[in-house]
């Protein structure tokens, strides 16, 4: 029970739940200054999931190695409760190995690699069962990807961003894995001097697939005639739709068969000058 | 209306009104679940609070006894720390001690609004300074072993924002 002695020094009685309530309201930059204060607010911080769960791991690695000192170090640290990374790795050597000790408690995922291959962002997943939200910015390697056999599903994801090059075989891949998707954010971006690929189909496919659970699409860099084609699209439930086109005859009805969509908009970009 | 006597740890007895001690939920449960009888007459002691906090815990309880019940936590809305009451912000404005005091007496009379607002003001006092100037603030003694510090800074780095 706590005494409450005039005489003594009351910051040192505030009991730690009472500490962590406080914490609670502040950010990582906040929290990190805080707990080079002393060593019973640095415990009060890593000890607490709520307030770790502010901070973001980050893991910018080019490859990551079970055997590397980083790697190491938190695996040892008995508290890794991270809900954030942002991962810069290209190679994951061994990765079931040790990720899903760091990935269990995940719920958003930010990986801005120059190139990752598909396997490898594949077991990624396979140990980040509580993901919310996942973005890839990255190109992919020129080899030919093989999609592997899907067995698991990312049953909590409901943002997926992505920024790529081609997007063709992540989507048929990411499809079948996002039960619960509710907003897709694609950014297609071409390599310079390389005519890209059509992904129409494929994001279309992918829409197709999620759809029952849908509410929002944004699209930068596909063809155009995308938005025709998805408001054909039966079964939608699409709240907002964001679409960057280039210049072209645009729709002329818009939202005709979308009687969901509250909210549109489509930038038209000429690349005439 | 009726009224309950509560005793501090002081000695000191106070008769308040039912409704603004029911602010506390300790004194609620020793009302409603213990059954402690108030019409006895018998004060209510309340072992860990002192006179000169309990007369202005009371001062908060009754301007705020009519609140209604704050929404159910919604994790991201009750984590702001700009949005305390012009009314609350001038109630404690106290001494330092005084603030902790209040602080632990809410936490243990139970009074979770009160709580809230006191969490809200500490952590505008340390928000934005180093860990020097945190401990100043606080008087804490910086009790880390040589080296830990560098660690944790170290670790620090890597888990940081990026904004």
């Amino acid at each position: 029970m706590i005494t409450v002695d005039r005489a003594s020094d009351s910051a040192l009685q505030i009991p730690p739940e009472v500490w962590t309530l406080i914490f609670e309201h502040f950010s990582s930059a906040d929290l990190s200054r805080a707990r080079l204060t002393c060593r019973r607010w640095n415990q009060l911080v890593v000890g607490s999931p709520s307030l770790l769960g502010k901070f973001e791991l980050k893991l910018l690695e080019k490859t990551l190695h079970p055997e590397s000192d980083r790697i190491k170090d938190l695996l040892a640290s008995s508290t890794i409760r991270f809900s954030r990374v942002l991962l810069h790795g290209e190679t994951f050597i061994d990765a079931g190995t040790w990720w899903p000790r760091i990935g269990r408690n995940l719920q958003v995922m930010e990986m801005r690699n120059r190139v990752i291959d598909i396997p490898d962002l594949f077991e990624l997943l396979r140990g980040t069962p509580k993901l919310k939200v996942l973005k890839v910015c990255s190109k992919y390697s020129a080899e030919e990807e093989i999609i592997p056999q899907i067995d698991f599903a990312l049953a909590s994801l409901e943002v997926l961003e992505l920024e790529t090059d081609c997007p063709a075989d992540l989507l048929c891949m990411l499809a079948q894995m996002c039960p619960r998707l509710k907003e897709f954010s694609l950014n297609i971006v071409p390599i310079v001097g390389i005519e890209p690929e059509s992904v129409l189909r494929e994001v279309l496919d992918f829409i197709r697939t999620v759809r029952n659970s849908l509410e929002s699409v944004s699209v930068r860099g596909t063809e155009d005639n995308l938005l025709e084609e998805l408001l054909d699209f039966e079964g939608l439930r699409l709240k907002r739709v964001s679409l960057a086109c280039c210049e072209r005859e645009i729709l002329s009805e818009p939202g005709k068969e979308q009687l969901s969509v509250e909210e549109l908009r489509v930038n038209i970009c000429s690349d005439e000058v | 209306m009726s009224t309950i006597k509560l005793e501090t740890s002081d000695g000191v007895k106070f008769t308040v009104k039912t409704q603004v001690a029911k602010c506390s939920g300790t004194i609620r449960t020793m009302l409603e679940d213990i059954g402690i009888n108030p019409q006895d007459g018998e004060a209510i002691p309340l072992s860990n609070v002192h006179s000169t906090i309990l007369q202005k815990i009371l001062v908060w309880a009754e301007h705020h006894v009519d609140d209604p019940e704050p929404p159910r936590d919604d994790a991201d809305a009750a984590k702001r720390t700009d949005d305390i009451c012009s009314w609350d912000e001038d109630f404690l404005k106290v001494d330092q001690r005084t603030l902790f005091d209040v602080m632990l007496a809410a936490n243990y009379l139970d009074m979770k609004q009160l709580i809230a607002v006191c969490c809200k003001t500490v952590a505008n006092m340390i928000k934005g300074k180093t860990a020097d100037q945190i401990r100043k603030t606080f008087n804490i003694e910086n009790d880390f072993p040589p080296g830990d510090e560098d660690k944790i800074r170290l670790r620090n780095q890597f888990c940081e924002e990026r904004r």
